[in-house]
């Protein structure tokens, strides 16, 4: 949960975009196409909590349906927020749900819509699959958010990009993968099917701090929580070097995947609370 | 051939199977819950890669620790080599009457043997071996045989006898003989080994002490007379209380008790009523060896002896003549010598008489003195110097003795003599330090009891053996019993080579190598 400190802190900042804004109407970010006219643009159906003075009545007497109008110059864009909910991410919850309820707001404050996904793909102890938020906006959408990510339960099955693959629905606009990254598919690949699927990336990676910088000692049988897999490993203090520079590597390959789609990537390991590490981050991978 | 000298640590071969037992034991891991293997399992694979000598490392670290530790068993056992230049070996097997004593399941004498066959068969081929019985005489059993089959038969047919062991006698014999080789286009000397319960070895001698620990008391000496009984126990064990009876022709009429450190003597006297015959003493505790605590000795009734000493200021003689109660001095001139009637008669300052006849002497010697460039000796086997080692003894000058039996030497010249009847000492006592040691008044009544027939040897029974007189308060017998390890060493010293150290040196190198390979091949 995030203190309303950091929550007013966040009021000043927005999410920042590079892309044509999908549409919508009564976004806050500024299209292409800007106009010096309010110039009518395109329809779409009315969401709880848009601004009902753009509702068209005309079109309810005809359809018995709200619809919106849209404008050029003030077009929405959507905002989804992937979460990594397979079971590795337990011991990071935490963290990643914070992440995905910062990002959430800074959509939500910025007059985007937003679209939750909880990522998990059937396994053993889940058989529910992905699990997805209904399109939200407007500030007052942030208390369904953090009770969408409250009751969220990470524990899915390894199988990252097969997750992603089975979000429907994806319209442009901007895409953030909130993920440790701990996928035998590789994240390259998520990342180049999300922007085939026209979004414009964020990855946001999430360690714990025990992950950055295990203290383990002796002859260990390591249980992998998210198949069940186990490990047997002598940790001395050889195979701990070893660990930390396959770490460095790993960090280092999906630093270089992001930087080669030009996606915004940050890491947050635990190491600083998150409510003081976060903006700076955001700010540094070009988020905000 | 490669002997072990202490080879009760045979047991220690249990560690390198013990190591073997931990390599097959599967090693206990712990369980830890992780997010993911995901990073370990490139780890594992990447630490594989960059160390591709870790299976080697474990393939050498088992067989490295495996060589130590059987190394470090073997150094334990301390291996020798036996053998070397066939030479000359003497065995000297104490048949004394206490090698009867059981210890444990045998008897000192069997595991006398036993070790001296097990030395015998470690000997090199060749090699030239003898058997001495030393018993209160000393039996050449063997003598230069090269086969081992005669050695320890002849070993194994040696028993026990009551009585004491002559080692003194027996180490000059084997000295004796090893020196025959002297002359002969071979080396001089024999390896002298004895095998015994209580031998002070000298120096060149190796010892193989038995019977260790047991409790063993004797009655060594009984005499009896003129209504006392005297008597001297020996402690060949530890110390101990022993309980002593006095019967008078067979009954109790005393009993006494007394401590008696490990290796000493002690001495005892008993009251005994008018009229008895014989004494018998006995010691009441059982011990290892119970037929030498009992001894029995007729009582001799002492008849007052009467001395005549004409040598001039000579109190120290004076005074060991009075030791004996039943000895009277008389102080007399040379001129008066024979006026009043004595048993014996002593004159001269040097050489000094002792005669049964006054005046009259049958010994003689050169009118001019010699100077005495060697030191004084005392004659082995001479009933005078028995108990006496006449040790640091300096005269200026001394008249070689011609005539009569001689008991003191100074290099081969006879410095005192001895017949039936008189005995002269062939030099003056003001001009040595004779009459300043300790074993001049033993010397002295040695003497006299010799010429008025009251020597030792004379009163002894069948069943006691006195062969050593001296006050109740000395000690007359050390035993010393140098650890097994000792003896074995010294004896595989002498035999061979020790390869304890080499055995360790390797252990340690190998132990080295394992460190290396720990800790540089990963």
């Amino acid at each position: 949960m995030l203190s309303d400190a950091f929550l007013s802190r966040l009021d000043s900042l927005s999410l920042a975009m590079r892309g044509r804004a999908a549409g919508g109407a009564g976004g806050v970010r500024r299209s292409r196409q800007l106009g010096s006219s309010a110039e009518f643009s395109d329809y779409r159906e009315y969401i709880p909590g848009d601004d009902i003075r753009r509702l068209d009545w005309n079109a309810l007497a005809r359809f018995d349906k709200l619809f919106l109008k849209l404008f050029m110059e003030e077009q929405e864009s959507m905002v989804t927020v992937l979460v990594d909910a397979s079971a590795s991410m337990a011991e990071k919850w935490t963290a990643a749900r914070d992440a995905a309820l910062a990002v959430s707001y800074l959509a939500l404050s910025g007059g985007d819509r937003l679209r939750l996904v909880l990522l998990k793909e059937k396994g053993q102890g889940n058989q529910e699959g992905n699990r997805e938020s209904p399109l939200l906006s407007g500030r007052q959408a942030f208390a369904r958010v953090n009770a969408f990510l409250e009751s969220g339960n990470p524990d899915g099955s390894e199988g990252l990009a097969a997750a992603v693959r089975k979000v429907r629905g994806l319209k442009k606009g901007l895409c953030f993968l909130i993920t440790d990254g701990y996928t035998e598919d590789a994240l390259a690949g998520v990342l180049d099917d999300l922007r085939y699927r026209r979004q414009e990336c964020g990855v946001i990676q999430v360690l714990s701090p025990f992950e950055a910088d295990p203290a383990l000692d002796g002859a260990l049988r390591l249980t992998d929580s998210e198949t069940g897999k186990t490990l047997d490993v002598l940790a001395d203090r050889s195979l701990l070097e070893q660990y930390r520079r396959t770490l460095d590597a790993f960090l280092a390959e999906i630093r270089e995947n992001c930087r080669r789609r030009e996606t915004p990537y940050l890491l947050l390991d635990g190491r600083e609370p998150l409510e003081q590490a976060l903006i700076p981050l955001l700010s540094r991978s070009g988020m905000i | 051939m490669m002997t072990f000298l202490a080879p009760g640590f045979a047991w220690a071969f249990l560690i390198p199977a013990a190591i073997v037992v931990l390599y097959l034991l599967r090693r206990r891991y712990t369980p830890r819950n992780v997010p993911s293997t995901f990073l370990w399992q490139r780890s594992v694979r990447d630490h594989a890669a960059n160390h591709p000598f870790q299976k080697l490392r474990r393939n050498l670290l088992l067989p490295l620790q495996l060589l130590a530790a059987v190394l470090l068993v073997f150094g334990l056992m301390r291996p020798s080599l036996t053998g070397g230049t066939a030479g000359r070996s003497v065995l000297v097997l104490d048949v004394s009457g206490s090698m009867m004593a059981r210890s444990g399941d045998k008897t000192r004498m069997e595991e006398a043997k036993e070790q001296a066959r097990q030395m015998v068969r470690n000997l090199p081929a060749g090699e030239r071996i003898t058997v001495l019985a030393a018993g209160d005489t000393v039996r050449r059993v063997v003598l230069d045989t090269q086969d081992k089959d005669v050695a320890e038969r002849a070993i194994s047919e040696l028993e026990p006898a009551m009585g004491g062991a002559d080692l003194a006698k027996a180490l000059k014999m084997a000295e004796a003989i090893g020196s025959e080789d002297a002359g002969e286009g071979r080396p001089a000397g024999a390896a002298v080994t004895v095998f015994s319960d209580s031998c002070l070895p000298p120096e060149g001698v190796s010892a193989v002490n038995v019977g260790r620990g047991e409790a063993n008391r004797a009655v060594v000496l009984l005499t009896a007379e003129d209504g006392k009984a005297y008597a001297r126990v020996a402690n060949y064990g530890p110390d101990c209380t022993v309980s002593l009876t006095c019967e008078a022709d067979g009954v109790l009429v005393q009993a006494k008790e007394m401590e008696i450190p490990e290796g000493e003597t002690a001495g005892v006297s008993f009251g005994l009523p008018a009229g008895t015959k014989t004494v018998a003493v006995a010691i009441r505790e059982a011990d290892a060896l119970p037929e030498d605590n009992r001894a029995q000795a007729p009582v001799t009734a002492r008849r007052s002896r009467r001395i005549v000493l004409a040598a001039d200021n000579n109190l120290f003689l004076e005074s060991a003549l009075k030791v004996r109660e039943d000895w009277t001095v008389v102080r007399a001139d040379e001129e008066s010598l024979g006026a009043a009637e004595a048993d014996l008669y002593i004159w001269g300052n040097g050489p000094v008489v002792f005669s049964r006849n006054p005046s009259v002497t049958a010994f003689s010697w050169p009118d001019q003195a010699k100077a005495a460039e060697l030191p004084l000796t005392p004659v082995d086997g001479s009933p005078v110097t028995a108990g006496v080692t006449m040790k640091d003894v300096a005269l200026r000058e001394y008249y070689p003795i011609s005539g009569g039996k001689a008991f003191l030497l100074v290099g081969e010249d006879p410095a005192a003599a001895l017949t039936e009847t008189e005995a002269v000492i062939g030099f003056d006592l003001h001009a040595s330090n004779l009459p300043l040691k300790y074993d001049f008044p033993i010397l002295v009544q040695n003497l006299a009891g010799a010429l008025l027939a009251d020597l030792p040897e004379d009163q002894g029974t069948e069943e006691t053996e006195a062969t050593i007189l001296m006050p109740a308060e000395e000690s007359d017998i050390r035993t010393v019993a140098p650890s097994v390890a000792a003896e074995g060493t010294a004896a595989a010293e002498a035999r061979g080579t020790d390869l304890t150290a080499w055995f360790l040196l390797g252990f340690l190198l190998l132990l080295l190598a394992e460190m290396g390979v720990s800790r540089f091949v990963c």
